[in-house]
């Protein structure tokens, strides 16, 4: 609530002599926050990749449908899934879903320096989650590498009335935003380094 | 007698204090802030109406409420000020056929969108403004996002402040409707999402730092903090449309006369709050 405050009276520009509300803000994610918006046109910048990888949907033994076989035969990179997960324009896997294990890196490391597609650098925050979706704490206990596969790749094809989006998935949409059109949001080896960090949550 | 005149005393005041308790009971659940409006409809999908006020910060929502800290001032007043500014080839103002704002206005506010006859759909209240000023005043319309524009809808919604939304659906406006809730419930964009996702299953809930609101429109036009300035509703589907990644669509087109005549609906019985104050 406070942070709100303090970053609604950063933006708004009013003279605030703030001293309770700066002090109840995470360290750096206020700047990150009062950046202006991304432009339009810039919407779909951030490595969105026009091709996806063939896939066969096999069977899981948790939810009825699994990717049961890597997207692209290289091991993913756990600490890069993690990039991605924290990447605001990427995964922001953060903005829905909670991790205990993040948070507490989050109290000793605030932000996470990611490189996207494009070799652009930033640096994202790893903190901050949202409640949207389910706490991602023993994810991988609940569900196979193969059904976590799927659920990255496109969720609806478990759970139709979701509101996570498909990662690796860039046709079939609605009125898609001329920048983003025929682009999935993450490239195939991105959704397997993701597969990899959310196997780590046993 | 005697008997009778003592009682008469705190029998009215056991009156009086009930009535105001009552009363009192209503005012405080007639505002969707501090408790919710029961919506008008069964149909309605929400079983409780909050306004985006809810989830606003005490700071935000106390701006709103204080008529001269409300930054949305300057542009109630170029909207008095276009009312009765004479303009256009037939030598008119808005005042010069509606006077008095304060009583003319009163409740129209709580109508738009309504079915125009002559159109063959709805029409927003800035549809009507600049109706007005095409063929009853002869003058040039406003842009939609213009400062006069805002301006004037402020000045005409908010002498409905206070006042329950009540846009009519049935009739000639149902199938507008049914577009309109279509609209509502349909997936759009690369993040593939429909207005429902975020703000019928998920209000109340964090994204990150941000608390999800029922999206309802009885504030606007609202002024935004993030954007510095008043805008109307259409900038806001809009802005929605672009963050699921979605091609928006223009301002005062149908799908948005549409999608602002379901959306009212969703919010029958919200007090109007123009203009209200958003982060």
């Amino acid at each position: 609530m406070f942070r709100a405050i303090f970053i609604s009276l950063l933006i708004a520009g009013l003279a605030v002599s703030g001293q309770a509300f700066a002090q109840s803000a995470p360290k750096g994610a206020a700047t990150l926050d009062a950046k202006p918006a991304p432009k339009a046109k810039e919407r779909c910048q951030d490595g969105e990749t026009p091709e996806v990888a063939a896939y066969t949907i096999g069977k899981g033994p948790n939810v009825e449908k699994a990717i049961n076989e890597s997207l692209t035969g290289t091991p993913g990179d756990p600490e890069k899934g993690l990039q991605w997960m924290a990447h605001r324009r990427l995964g922001n896997c953060l903005a829905c879903h909670m991790i205990s294990a993040v948070l507490e890196r989050a109290e000793k490391t605030p932000n996470i320096e990611v490189t996207n597609l494009a070799g652009q650098k930033s640096s994202q925050p790893l903190g901050n989650h949202g409640e949207i979706g389910p706490s991602l704490d023993g994810v991988a206990s609940r569900y196979t590498e193969g059904e976590l596969r799927m659920l990255v790749v496109d969720p609806k094809a478990i759970f139709p009335d979701t509101i996570m989006p498909a990662f690796h998935k860039n046709n079939g949409f609605t009125r898609v935003h001329p920048d983003c059109q025929g682009l999935a949001i993450l490239s195939a080896q991105q959704v397997e380094d993701v597969v990899a960090f959310l196997n780590t949550l046993k | 007698m005697d008997f009778l005149r003592s009682m008469a005393i705190p029998l009215a005041f056991l009156l009086t204090a009930g009535f105001g308790q009552v009363s009192s009971l209503e005012a405080a659940g007639a505002d969707g802030v501090s408790a919710p409006v029961q919506p008008a409809s069964k149909d309605n999908p929400l079983k409780e109406l909050w306004s985006g006020k809810r989830w606003a910060s005490e700071t935000t929502q106390s701006m709103q409420d204080d008529e001269f800290a409300n930054p949305a001032g300057p542009w109630a007043a170029i909207g008095e000020e276009e009312w009765n500014k004479v303009e256009g080839d037939a030598g008119k103002s808005c005042a010069s056929c509606h006077q008095d704002a304060s009583e003319s206005m009163k409740g129209v506010g709580t109508r738009y969108p309504v079915y125009f006859e002559p159109w063959k759909k709805m029409m927003a209240l800035e549809q009507r403004i600049n109706h007005c000023r095409e063929n009853a005043m002869k003058a040039k319309p406003y842009k939609w996002e213009s400062d006069q524009m805002l301006g004037m809808v402020i000045h005409i919604k908010s002498q409905s402040r206070g006042m329950p939304v009540n846009v009519k659906v049935d009739g000639d406006a149902a199938p507008f409707f049914e577009k309109g809730k279509e609209f509502y419930y349909q997936r759009r964009g690369q993040l593939d999402m429909a207005c429902k996702h975020c703000h019928e299953g998920n209000y109340g809930q964090h994204i990150r730092s941000e608390t999800l609101s029922q999206g309802q429109s009885n504030g606007f036009p609202t002024y935004r903090l993030k954007w510095q300035k008043v805008g109307s509703l259409h900038r806001r589907f809009k802005g929605c449309n672009e963050q699921v990644r979605a091609q928006a669509h223009e301002s005062g087109s149908d799908e948005y006369v549409n999608l602002e005549l379901y959306l009212a609906w969703r919010g029958n019985g919200l007090p109007v709050e123009t203009p209200s104050v958003r982060r």
